[in-house]
């Protein structure tokens, strides 16, 4: 009843290379892989990550950024201790002697959760410093959009302006810090704009507001609902023109607002 | 190997007494935590007031004297079993029976009563949040009733045959979810009268 | 047929689960005709007066309530024969289609069940992988997306919930604490019957029309009109919370008061504490869930309004009630498949497991910390709280028990004797796929990052890395480890390789991509995927043609070892967890005697026996040759 042996080359089985050289090789192993991941992921990560147009979304990418390369240390640490010993201390066939345990020294263990208790802490510090960064992004008064969701589309309205937006398009200005207050006729609806690095979502009977946001970019981008609202939700799209600011005036008092 | 396949299914007595506490005991922290699912939603709909719709002005709060009769119904219940069970514990057999049925007449009282109530609350449709939790807290109080005084009834069998000697843990443990039922009905009748 | 064989057979039928399905019909159409006739109009009433109907009379016609009679109203108390009776002595096969409650017999119900759900959830994600492979609504209507996605999701959610508390914390676990039985035999029966009872109520929303909700049937969708099927997902999740809360006291009463002689807490294997820490966290989430689909099915039979905002309900309500059992949830499916990992880990490294107390301290921990996170699935609802801080912060604080036990497991490994098997490499495989998944966990436990990733691709894939990629490698290496033990054969050890490398590579190309469409901003629950999503979308598909390819060689190993398998020994890996030192097939009383434990089963490499059997001193199990 033997079962066959998986992973081509059986390593040394029998033989007993010193523990510390194992140790020490796969430490090796493991630190060179990990530089070698952060320095492809650098170049790679602006073709990984869409564009960002707006400065809460280049934030928002950073620390995406910036996880990935804490990340990749940390996985590869599993990833070369596992491989390390499956393919190390492989034993052809059933062992027929069990293996010397390895008494836990307290320093291994208090040091571990050490390291993780800092990376964790470091995360956390991390995330409370964006989300207040947030918070108090207000300068003056930023560009207001009323964002109604419904079954199953979006609609517009720039009360500062008295104009509400015919066919689902939203239109802002570059440069120009703009927040949206939102809710919803029906069932729960989500607000989002990848691009923009906004989300909320649309609650019936409660405006909810997206943190303030400036975009930087002139382009096209795309809302979409990320709450499962029912049939069509996948269809709930709406353009974002994001223009520049005397292209925004014409287009209000094309809608008949008053700049 | 005949006597192992005999002693399967007989448990020791102190075996049978833990697992019979450890059984109930979880049972009633699962639907405690259910009633306090209930409150919370109170307490939360209360204090978010959606659209300023929370209770309607025709939502009359439920009658004070029919909650406050079933609340005594409830306690009285809960002492005679108390002093059923004082009373089996003292002698190792069946204890009065009487005061037992006593306990069981009164839930069954408290079963028809509160069943009553929740039919007639008399709110019209379509009902605001605060008609809808006091709905739930009524017909929830209902069903915990019909779930004690079925296990009253169980118990009563009990009795009549006259298996409860040499068990009395049944007559404790049991008590457990009694007491349980007479404490968590008193919470939401609490409940009732104070929200909003 | 003759008189006997007709008595017999009659024996045979009643009470059994053909008697309960013919009463439950036969309940249903009753029920559900009376309140047709006095409320015809209301379609939710009709179905869920039905659905009440068929569970009752099904539970009548099983034999459920014959033990409770009995309890009360018999003259005596059970004697050894009726006993051994409903525990399926001597009836063959048929006890496994009755209320049995030999805990062994329940296993094997729970295992062929989870394998039957795996299945069917395993068709709903072709289905949906079909659809994505391209844009536009082409192969299903949306409505029909829509339900299959809400299918899959609970019947994959269920299926996990159970999959290794269901078969071996039922078929394992009492014999490894030495004990004859669950704490609660007829309660045992109980739990898998309500959740057989509530399959026929879920596949019923399929001829009403489907639910539009997906798996978390937030209100007020759940609330709109609609379709009446919606009614069947709030009735299956009543009825299949109370299974798991009954499993569960019957569970963690076994454990403390039916332990062998020796048997202490310091003893007890990782397993079981992974098993009842998990039913522990379920016994606690699982109310609010209950509440919960109580106050769907009142808006939508009786018109109350719990979640309708024009009448002072809030959908944050529902969102509360749901994550707060939500959250604990996925450690209630994680917990047991960690402790199985740790399990395997420690028979196929031929050691000890590296660190146990810690191991324990931290899945305790991870049990603790989880009830309190719940407010992460609300950052960006809108239900501003102060305390997203402390959501946050506690949220990452999972993260370090749950690196200990990578750094147990590891431990285990390194400088083991490493046997190579399909569970170790199954193990292996939930490694790998937990970092990925736990560490993107990190990233939506951030605000910040969460703002962007939250319900779309991104959360989708870290949830498949977690629940699949970990979670069901984790069942699978528990499946192969301990199908011998329970089903008395061997399963084809390369069937079983080409099984795991199939469905990780399937795996991870597929939720690698999903990963990407995440990144770019694909939001969930698409029928209708973007174009500039669609070449992810299509990758991740083909390579879950593989993951199907994985599913087919698992059954196809499965029937042929149940038709014409080799017949398994008694300890097949060498374990020395007390299941592996009682015969295969394990008799119905588990133990000639029971055994007298005296140390941990994990201390490879000392020569004294874990566990001796109280009379006769036997020597360790050989290991065979």
């Amino acid at each position: 009843m033997s079962e066959v042996n998986i992973g081509g080359n059986t390593a040394s089985t029998s033989s007993a290379p010193k523990d510390v050289n194992h140790l020490r090789r796969a430490v090796l192993i493991w630190v060179i892989l990990s530089i070698i991941g952060i320095a492809v992921w650098i170049p790679l990560s602006p073709f990984i990550l869409p564009p960002a147009a707006s400065d809460l979304d280049v934030s928002a990418n950073f620390t995406l950024v910036v996880f990935t390369i804490l990340s990749i240390p940390v996985a590869l640490f599993v990833f070369v201790f596992l491989g390390y010993s499956l393919l190390t201390f492989q034993v052809k066939d059933r062992p027929v002697e069990d293996a010397t345990p390895i008494t836990p020294r307290p320093g291994l263990q208090v040091g571990w959760l050490g390291i993780t208790g800092i990376l964790c802490l470091f995360l956390v510090i991390w995330g409370m410093f964006g989300f207040y960064q947030e918070s108090v992004a207000s300068s003056s008064a930023p560009l207001v959009v009323k964002v109604t969701g419904q079954q199953w589309l979006w609609t517009f309205n720039y009360p500062q302006y008295g104009v509400s937006s015919q066919g689902q398009v939203l239109e802002i200005p570059v440069n120009r810090p703009v927040q949206f207050s939102v809710t919803s006729e029906d069932v729960l609806h989500g607000f989002a704009i990848r691009a923009l690095g906004v989300r909320v979502d649309a609650n019936p009977g409660e405006v909810t507001t997206t943190p303030i946001t400036t975009p930087t970019q002139i382009g096209q981008y795309t809302v979409v609902c990320v709450e499962l609202c029912g049939l069509y939700h996948s269809y709930m799209w709406s353009a974002v023109n994001v223009v520049s600011a005397s292209e925004f005036n014409s287009w209000i008092t094309s809608q008949g607002g008053h700049v | 190997m005949s006597t192992a396949l005999e002693q399967m299914h007989e448990v020791e007595p102190h075996i049978q007494i833990g697992r019979a506490r450890s059984g109930v005991i979880m049972l009633i922290i699962s639907d405690a935590l259910s009633v306090v699912a209930i409150l919370a939603a109170g307490g939360y709909l209360t204090a978010l007031n959606v659209s300023g719709q929370f209770r309607d002005p025709h939502e009359h709060a439920p009658a004070f004297v029919p909650g406050l009769l079933l609340a005594i119904a409830m306690v009285l219940s809960g002492l005679f079993y108390f002093w059923w069970e004082r009373g089996v514990k003292k002698n190792e057999n069946a204890g009065q029976p009487l005061l037992f049925i006593l306990s069981l007449l009164l839930m069954l009282v408290a079963l028809v009563g509160q069943t009553w109530v929740a039919v007639t609350l008399g709110y019209a449709e379509p009902f605001h949040a605060y008609a809808s939790l006091i709905l739930l807290q009524s017909w929830f109080t209902s069903v915990h009733f019909l779930l004690t005084a079925i296990v009253g009834i169980l118990l009563l069998g009990r009795v009549i045959r006259g298996r409860l000697v040499g068990h009395g843990y049944i007559v404790e443990v049991s008590g457990y979810w009694w007491y349980y039922t007479v404490i968590a009905s008193l919470l939401l009748w609490l409940f009732s009268l104070l929200l909003a | 047929m003759t008189q006997t064989r007709r008595s017999n057979l009659l024996q045979a039928l009643v009470p059994s689960v053909v008697s309960g399905v013919v009463l439950g019909v036969i309940g249903a159409l009753v029920f559900g005709a009376i309140i047709a006739r006095a409320d015809p109009d209301n379609s939710d009433a009709i179905i869920v007066s039905a659905y009440l109907g068929w569970t009752l009379l099904f539970f009548v016609g099983i034999g459920a309530f014959n033990g409770v009679w009995k309890w009360g109203f018999a003259r005596h108390e059970p004697t050894a024969d009726e006993s051994l009776h409903i525990a399926g002595h001597k009836q063959g096969l048929w006890r496994y289609f009755r209320y049995t409650t030999d805990h062994k017999v329940v296993g094997m119900q729970y295992l062929a069940t989870v394998l039957v759900l795996f299945f069917l959830g395993s068709l709903g994600a072709f289905m949906i992988r079909l659809e994505q492979s391209t844009p536009g609504a082409i192969f299903f209507n949306p409505s029909t997306y829509n339900t299959i996605v809400g299918m899959h999701g609970i019947l994959m959610i269920v299926s996990t919930i159970i999959m290794v508390s269901g078969p071996f914390g039922n078929f394992v676990l009492p014999i490894m604490i030495g004990a004859r039985d669950m704490a609660f035999p007829r309660l045992n029966a109980l739990s898998y019957w309500l959740l057989f009872s509530a399959i026929p109520v879920f596949l019923s929303t399929l001829f009403l029309g489907g639910f539009p909700t997906g798996w978390t049937g937030y209100a007020p969708l759940a609330d709109q009109v609609l379709t009446p099927g919606m009614d069947a997902y709030c009735f299956t999740i009543i009825l299949f919370a109370i299974s798991t809360t009954v499993a569960a006291l019957n569970i963690v009463t076994t454990v403390l008061v039916m332990r062998t002689k020796g048997m202490t807490l310091a003893r007890l294997p990782i397993f079981v504490w992974g098993v009842i820490l998990s039913v522990i966290l379920g016994l606690t989430a699982f109310p609010s869930f209950i509440i919960s689909q109580v106050m769907v099915l009142m808006d939508r039979i009786f018109e109350t309004s719990f979640f309708i905002a024009a009448f002072g309900g809030s959908n944050w309500l529902y969102e509360h009630l749901f994550w707060f059992m939500g959250h604990p949830e996925v450690y209630v499916i994680a917990l047991p498949a960690m402790a199985v990992a740790a399990e395997v880990t420690a028979v196929f490294s031929r050691k000890s497991i590296f660190g146990l107390r810690l191991l324990v301290g931290s899945l305790i921990t991870i049990c603790i910390l989880s009830i309190l996170v719940w407010g992460h699935h609300l950052y960006t609802s809108g239900a501003n709280t102060a305390l997203d801080g402390p959501y946050m912060l506690d949220t990452e604080l999972i993260s370090i028990p749950t690196g200990v036990f990578f750094l147990v497991l590891v431990g285990t490994l390194w400088r083991g004797k490493l046997w190579v098997t399909v569970p170790l490499l199954f193990v292996a495989g939930m490694l790998v796929n937990f970092v990925i998944g736990g560490i993107t966990g990190i990233f939506l436990a951030d605000l910040p990052t969460d703002q962007i990733l939250h319900g779309g691709m991104f959360v989708t894939a870290h949830f498949h890395f977690t629940l699949v990629g970990s979670m069901v490698f984790g069942f699978f290496a528990g499946f192969y480890f301990w199908f011998p033990k329970m089903l008395a054969r061997r399963l084809d050890p390369l069937l079983g390789k080409i099984h795991f490398w199939l469905f990780e590579i399937g795996f991870l190309g597929t939720f690698i991509a999903l990963f990407y469409a995440g990144l770019q901003g694909e939001p969930r629950w698409s029928a209708n995927v973007a174009p500039p999503f669609a070449t992810a979308n299509l990758i991740a598909s083909l390579f879950a043609i593989l993951i199907a390819a994985s599913v087919f060689t698992l059954v196809y190993n499965v029937v042929i070892t149940v038709i014409r398998g080799e017949p398994a020994v008694a300890n097949e890996w060498g374990g020395k967890t007390l299941e592996w030192t009682v015969p295969t097939p394990v008799p119905l009383e588990n133990f000639e005697e029971l055994p007298v434990v005296t140390s941990t089963p994990y201390d490879y490499g000392s020569p004294e026996p874990a566990a001796v059997p109280e009379k006769t001193v036997e020597a360790q199990p050989q290991l065979e040759s």
